[in-house]
């Protein structure tokens, strides 16, 4: 239960998090919430090779501002190298090493807050696939998920996932 | 405890977010005469009468009511229709992939494809029970199977 004078987005998203489309998600091993760490969420998303990839999700301002991710080394609280994104399928088209910078890059999507404020076309020419307000994190999570569907996830050698 | 309730045409769950253990499942579905309950993504029935403690224990509890046994779901992709049957409990993605099947889909050729109610521009939630989209009043839904558009440029 959230403290009185929480911010309004935190208790919000909180409410979320115990909403069905969330649970259902969990429930269907799509994904698994690991912290909420204000602003930030992280959760592994599950891919198509069953492996799991960490996300860190920028949250304030939810659900006014879109989620911002960061694919995320969720062992070693760090961004994910490269070597360790996910590969095939549309993982390339989605999670482009150079968007929207090399130093923090995140999903190339209109659910994300990086996409949306770089393409404000997004918003109006593809509603089905972008944020608004009306969202909750769990279409964010679908989105994501959707594109990992035929993914593989590069394991760090000796690892079993 | 917390659970989610759905029903026909309710589309999206309802939550009840403090349920005690000892309250009945009817209590919290309120089903009409005929409907059955299910828990979502089982076949069996459940008895009205059972509490929220002994269908779920400790865990979250998601639980469909319908007056449906069987849904005749109809896919159309590519103006060529196909019938699907499920259950009301079925989940979406399970209709989803039966339906690639029905239409010879490879995977290549179906990972971005999802359904849609026709007429809309929202896809429907893969983890819901495919009978919250059925109209009351009917056993039967149709959907479009659609391939996603992603943004570009």
């Amino acid at each position: 239960m959230p403290e009185p004078g929480t911010d309004p987005a935190r208790r919000r998203l909180e409410r979320d998090l115990q909403a069905a489309d969330f649970d259902s998600g969990v429930r269907a091993g799509l994904w698994r919430l690991l912290s909420l760490r204000w602003p930030h969420l992280e959760v592994a998303v599950t891919a198509g090779d069953g492996h799991e990839l960490g996300m860190r999700i920028a949250v304030d301002g939810y659900p006014g501002q879109a989620p911002g991710g960061q694919l995320w080394d969720i062992e070693r609280d760090m961004p994910l190298p490269i070597a360790r994104w996910p590969v095939s399928g549309s993982a390339a088209h989605v999670f482009r090493r150079d968007w929207p910078n090399s130093n923090s890059p995140g999903p190339y999507m209109a659910c994300d807050r990086a996409g949306l404020a770089a393409h404000t076309n997004w918003a109006t020419e593809h509603p089905s696939r972008a944020w608004n307000p009306g969202r909750t994190i769990a279409f964010y999570l679908r989105e994501i998920h959707r594109e990992l569907r035929d993914a593989t996830l590069p394991q760090e050698q000796g690892s079993t996932g | 405890m917390r659970i989610h309730t759905y029903a026909a045409g309710g589309q999206a769950a309802v939550t009840h977010p403090d349920v005690q253990p000892g309250t009945p499942l009817r209590e919290l579905l309120a089903p009409q005469d005929g409907d059955r309950l299910y828990l979502v993504g089982q076949e069996a029935e459940i008895d009205a009468s059972r509490t929220a403690g002994e269908v779920f224990g400790d865990q979250t509890g998601h639980v469909i009511a319908h007056h449906c046994r069987q849904i005749a779901v109809t896919v159309t992709y590519a103006t060529r229709d196909k019938l699907v049957t499920a259950h009301p409990s079925t989940l979406v993605k399970v209709v989803r992939a039966e339906a690639i099947k029905e239409f010879t889909l490879s995977p290549a050729e179906s990972a971005d494809l999802v359904l849609r109610l026709p007429g809309s521009t929202e896809d429907l939630v893969t983890t819901n029970p495919i009978g919250a989209y059925v109209p009351m009043g009917t056993c039967a839904v149709t959907v479009d199977l659609v391939h996603v558009i992603r943004p570009q440029g």
